[in-house]
């Protein structure tokens, strides 16, 4: 569903990832994890096609992003770690562009499930720029879903959102995944990719130290004990 | 224990913000793909600044009379302009810093008055240098450049001072005494209406044909010397000492001393400032306050209703009302999203369209052929439209560069969100020259078709200055509340860059007057048949800024294609 195929993407002189490749499949759960500056926004971005990449084909649902951006971007929905969302906009009026653009047939139901799911309803006609922060988080998550991607990346989702949001998106990610969607997640809340994710996709320093199902990652690391968390496998992984 | 006046770390921080603005300025000029328009930029620099300096040396020096009411009128208007800004635009908040500078000054452990004294600075660097490059403006007319530069340094600190306390005035006002300022700015732009218009008729400024001769210039020049003479000069009395340094013959010690003085008032002022301030900020938490026990009694009273009853916001009745927007590709989409931000400033845009609309009408009362009337109402329409317009309507990229990565996001073609993003302002613009035309065509009894054919030729004509000024954004793009030296000269060079622009394009549109009669009768000589050279002429009027405007959108839907909102977004 997300291929990646040997990534690579330098700005000028400055090589920020290189030879990154993995894939996920309808149903996974990625976890990109890794120290600050390891690629991980870069690599998002890449997938989204907001960047191009330098080297390598990266492809949502068979849609190469580079040459077929337009099909590989209806069928993903990507959220930033501070969801730059219109600060003009109410609530409502968010949902409505979010469903003309991606042409969402029956949006106002998908809407109010959504609105009530991440208990926005009160706030429709509020413009963006009076939300909290995570209120603007929970709006740019109901924005992501409305079409109903099959592919779907979150950079850092959990920022700003409340212990019933972060259940919420918690539950709504699972369920995702359950109706066939690939979803990767780029986040430094080892344990919440620890409870969630299928897979993990480790970087550091925009090199790629491990990607493969969560219950290799032990086996991979020999020199972590068998009782091992993830915390202590990442910092083995990453500092080598 | 000894304290300082301002804490040295905000000096500090302005030095460190102008080096870190120099190696930015430095980095940008230097990036390969804004290269070719960086040297464009420089090239356009020197034209300019020769202009300038040809126009500074070889032009005749201003009789003192008439410098002394152009200086003081200006310092009035000037004045004026904040007065009315403040009633109109009031400041959100009552220092005027960004963002970020809010986010991390004011929660540093510096006292009020460092963080507007902060502001001083910042103002006063500025100041110095918009000082000097008048002062060069100004030299043939000054007889001594040193107290010249002193003068217009003193009222230009004076005038910005006057800004800030306005601001602060205004943000700390209750809504009844901001109703109240506001009804008085208004009574006092009425009663300088009527003053100026008064003066105007005694002067028969607008009785008959405009003359483009010598007697223009010098009618204009009278009834500027008239108005100082008037009411209007009284209130330029405060701004007299300033005007008196900047035409002193010499320097000389009385003229030192008032130079002195003027620099003890300006520093009283700014103390001043300071305090008020201070003073302001804590009547705002204390008139909070008051409202908040005033309301906390009101919601105890009305403690016996249902919860729902008092806040009908938060009840969750699913009355969801979604739009349905049509998708044209996506394009559809962003028309609508910009224009639902143009609705949230439906009246500050009114505010800024009726002064330009009056002016770009005054030609139709002013010209006796009714045909050249129209024409020249749609001229100073393009003309504003292309200068001016751009800037009252930024409804497209221009305020979406922290949305750019949004954007590319969207599963819509280049092309689609070129054209989503600049629909809205075009569309508003149209609208505001139908409007501005139709009042004329109206007002002179002309051919309806005639406001049909000159709203086809400002079309592509809007779609042109408006791709222009996006692609020369998304190329050079800046942050909308950025100031200082990188603003100034980008602003200077823009404007020059459009009156180029705009004087190339009359050059074209008279060229193309002349080779369309030429071209007229050319075919009916040969042909034999009558052609209508007005309508050949206006064919090319539309046709002409077409082919420019589809140009420029191929020209902006690559570069947005290009862009990288990682590397090419300043931070």
């Amino acid at each position: 569903m997300i291929e990646v195929d040997d990534f690579h993407k330098a700005f000028g002189d400055q090589v920020a990832v290189q030879g990154i490749s993995f894939r996920v499949e309808p149903g996974e759960l990625l976890a990109v994890i890794g120290p600050n500056g390891a690629g991980k926004t870069t690599t998002m971005r890449a997938i989204a096609g907001i960047i191009s990449a330098s080297r390598g084909r990266l492809s949502i649902a068979g849609f190469d992003v580079d040459a077929d951006g337009i099909a590989a971007k209806s069928r993903l929905a990507f959220v930033p770690d501070d969801a730059p969302l219109f600060h003009d906009l109410t609530v409502e009026e968010h949902l409505s562009f979010y469903a003309s653009i991606y042409r969402v047939n029956d949006a106002h139901a998908k809407a109010l499930g959504l609105l009530d799911a991440f208990e926005l309803t009160p706030k429709l006609r509020t413009p963006a720029s009076n939300l909290s922060r995570g209120m603007r988080q929970k709006l740019a998550i109901c924005c992501a879903y409305l079409h109903d991607p099959q592919a779907i990346l979150f950079d850092e989702p959990l920022t700003g959102l409340d212990p019933q949001g972060i259940r919420i998106f918690k539950r709504s990610l699972q369920e995702r995944a359950a109706q066939g969607a690939a979803v990767v997640v780029s986040s430094h809340m080892l344990a919440m990719v620890e409870d969630l994710c299928t897979h993990v996709l480790i970087l550091s320093a925009g090199v790629q130290r491990f990607f493969g199902p969560i219950e290799e990652l032990r086996t991979s690391y020999v020199q972590v004990d068998a009782a091992a968390s993830l915390e202590d496998i990442f910092f083995a992984a990453t500092s080598s | 224990m000894t304290t300082t006046v301002f804490n040295p770390a905000i000096v500090q921080l302005l030095m460190l913000q102008s080096r870190g603005r120099r190696r930015r300025m430095w980095g940008r000029f230097c990036q390969p793909r804004r290269l070719v328009l960086s040297a464009v930029a420089c090239v356009m620099a020197v034209v300019w600044l020769g202009n300038a300096a040809m126009t500074i040396w070889f032009r005749e020096s201003a009789f003192p009379e008439t410098l002394r009411a152009l200086l003081s009128l200006g310092m009035v208007l000037y004045a004026g302009w904040h007065f009315a800004k403040a009633a109109f635009f009031r400041p959100e908040s009552p220092v005027d810093l960004t963002p970020a500078e809010r986010e991390i000054l004011v929660a540093m452990p510096l006292r009020s008055r460092d963080l507007v004294a902060y502001q001083l600075a910042s103002v006063t660097v500025t100041t110095c240098l918009k000082a000097g490059l008048f002062t060069l403006l100004l030299l043939p007319d000054l007889h001594s450049a040193l107290m010249g530069l002193a003068g217009l340094l003193l009222a230009m600190m004076i005038l910005e001072i006057l800004r800030i306390a306005i601001d602060i005035a205004t943000w700390g006002m209750g809504r009844s005494a901001f109703l109240v300022y506001r009804a008085a700015v208004v009574a006092g732009l009425v009663a300088g209406g009527f003053v100026v218009g008064t003066v105007c008729m005694r002067a028969g400024a607008l009785g008959g044909q405009i003359n483009l001769g010598e007697g223009l210039h010098q009618r204009l020049v009278d009834i500027l010397l008239q108005l100082n003479g008037s009411v209007v000069g009284y209130a330029a009395l405060a701004f007299q000492p300033c005007v008196d340094l900047i035409l002193a013959d010499s320097v000389t010690l009385p003229k030192a001393g008032q130079a002195v003085a003027g620099l003890g008032i300006v520093l009283g002022l700014a103390a001043a400032v300071i305090g008020l301030y201070t003073i302001t900020s804590r009547r705002v938490a204390q008139r909070e306050k008051r409202n908040y026990r005033t309301r906390g009694a009101a919601r105890n009273w009305l403690a016996g209703s249902t919860r729902s009853e008092l806040l009908p916001g938060l009840s969750a009745d699913g009355s969801l009302r979604l739009w349905r927007i049509p998708r044209w590709g996506g394009a559809a989409a962003l028309a609508w999203r910009q224009l639902v931000g143009a609705r949230r400033h439906w009246g500050s845009l009114l505010t800024a369209m009726i002064a330009p609309a009056v002016l770009t009408c005054v030609p139709s009362f002013v010209i006796e052929d009714r045909y050249v009337a129209l024409l020249a109402t749609t001229g100073t329409l393009a003309f504003y439209t292309f200068l001016l317009l751009p800037t009252a309507l930024r409804f497209d990229f221009r305020r979406d560069l922290d949305r750019l990565a949004t954007l590319k996001g969207l599963p819509i073609t280049p092309a689609a969100a070129v054209i989503g993003q600049i629909l809205a302002p075009v569309l508003i613009a149209t609208l505001f020259q139908a409007g501005v035309l139709a009042f004329v065509v109206a007002a002179r009894s002309l051919p309806p078709y005639f406001l049909v054919v000159a709203i086809l030729v400002m079309i592509p004509l809007n779609v042109l200055v408006f791709g222009l000024d996006n692609l020369i954004y998304l190329l050079y793009p800046y942050r909308m509340q950025q100031e200082g030296l990188e603003i100034f000269l980008r602003t200077m060079l823009t404007f020059t860059g459009k009156g180029l622009l705009f004087a190339i394009g009359l050059a074209a549109v008279s060229a193309w007057g002349f080779a369309a009669a030429a071209l007229v009768g050319g075919i009916s000589h040969r042909t034999g048949s009558a052609i209508n050279a007005y309508t050949v002429f206006a064919c090319g009027m539309i046709a002409g800024p077409s082919l420019l405007a589809t140009l420029v959108l191929y020209g902006l839907c690559r570069t947005y294609r290009d862009m990288n909102p990682i590397e090419d977004i300043p931070r």
